[in-house]
């Protein structure tokens, strides 16, 4: 049995959309970092459509996932308002910019400030604040009395 | 939050705009430390701000593709519109699902799957290496499953 190639791309996407759709939601991302490597390497797709169908597919998918947020009184709306402001313009800017300049050296630099994060997220710097220099980290999970979502 | 000045805000907004925008990647992975690190928020409340935060840099950013003339031969001959509607579907019934299980995991194993994924993103742009790159992105996603259940067994958000 041979499927059509439209019916093979379609059903690929609904499973790995699924995947995106986790990682989304549980990790507060787009999803890009799954969508374009599958549309490109997989399905075939050149690089910038791949980018293209992520950036559609991540409209209604963070939207799907900040409104859940909303729902289980867990998003504030000031910081998105304020935060998207500067995104938005700061984003076209740098998008314009980018078109001149080589993608790959510009991933390897920034990839370097995704590590330090990385490297913060796994708290190694807690450890050496509190290793060296006795100081104890913020810890803003319990400045905020956790709520439950349901009640 | 209200000892937190306006700009800081969208200081942070200009800062993970400008990165995804030059290095081509998502927000989220850009925002999320930002947040945490700068604006006193939990990583549970970082995750849901992102979310939210990059709904119209998206918007924007798909405008300017769309806006955007390219001569790039489309690769596939099946439409991109296909692709995009399955990924959407799917992915728009995910997320809630996704967002669920993030209120189901305390916010300390949350940061632990936040770092593996920004471990194997960065590993994965530095290295630039179409094999091992993707290599080490699917360990992480791997490693991010066997976690993740792991934290929805023994490590349950105890509000929930």
């Amino acid at each position: 049995m041979t499927l059509d190639p439209e019916l093979s791309v379609f059903l690929f996407s609904l499973a790995i959309g699924f995947s995106v759709g986790l990682l989304s939601g549980t990790m507060g991302v787009g999803g890009g970092i799954i969508m374009v490597p599958a549309a490109v390497l997989i399905l075939g797709y050149g690089q910038h459509i791949g980018q293209g169908i992520s950036l559609v597919v991540m409209i209604p998918t963070t939207l799907a996932g900040a409104f859940t947020h909303y729902r289980m009184k867990n998003l504030k709306l000031k910081p998105v308002f304020l935060i998207a402001i500067g995104a938005v313009a700061a984003g076209l800017i740098a998008a314009a910019i980018a078109q001149q300049l080589s993608q790959s050296t510009l991933q390897r630099v920034f990839s370097l400030w995704v590590l330090y994060s990385a490297i913060r997220a796994w708290g190694v710097n807690d450890w050496i604040m509190r290793r060296f220099f006795g100081k104890e980290p913020i810890r803003h999970e319990e400045e905020l009395p956790e709520e439950d979502p349901l009640t | 939050m209200n000892s937190i000045p306006l700009w800081r805000y969208i200081a942070v907004g200009i800062a993970g705009g400008t990165l995804s925008g030059l290095a081509g990647v998502g927000g989220g992975v850009v925002i999320v430390p930002l947040i945490t690190a700068y604006l006193a928020l939990s990583q549970r409340e970082a995750h849901a701000v992102s979310l939210g935060a990059i709904v119209p840099t998206a918007i924007a950013a798909a405008l300017v593709y769309a806006l955007w003339p390219r001569d790039e031969p489309p690769g596939n001959e099946v439409p991109a519109y296909i692709a995009g509607a399955g990924f959407m579907i799917s992915a728009v019934l995910a997320a809630p699902i996704g967002v669920r299980i993030s209120h189901r995991i305390n916010q300390k194993q949350l940061k632990r799957l936040f770092a593996i994924l920004l471990t194997a993103v960065g590993l994965r742009m530095l290295l630039q290496h179409p094999v091992l790159g993707n290599a080490i992105l699917i360990a992480g996603f791997a490693l991010m499953v066997v976690v993740g259940i792991w934290s929805l067994v023994f490590h349950r958000e105890e509000a929930a």
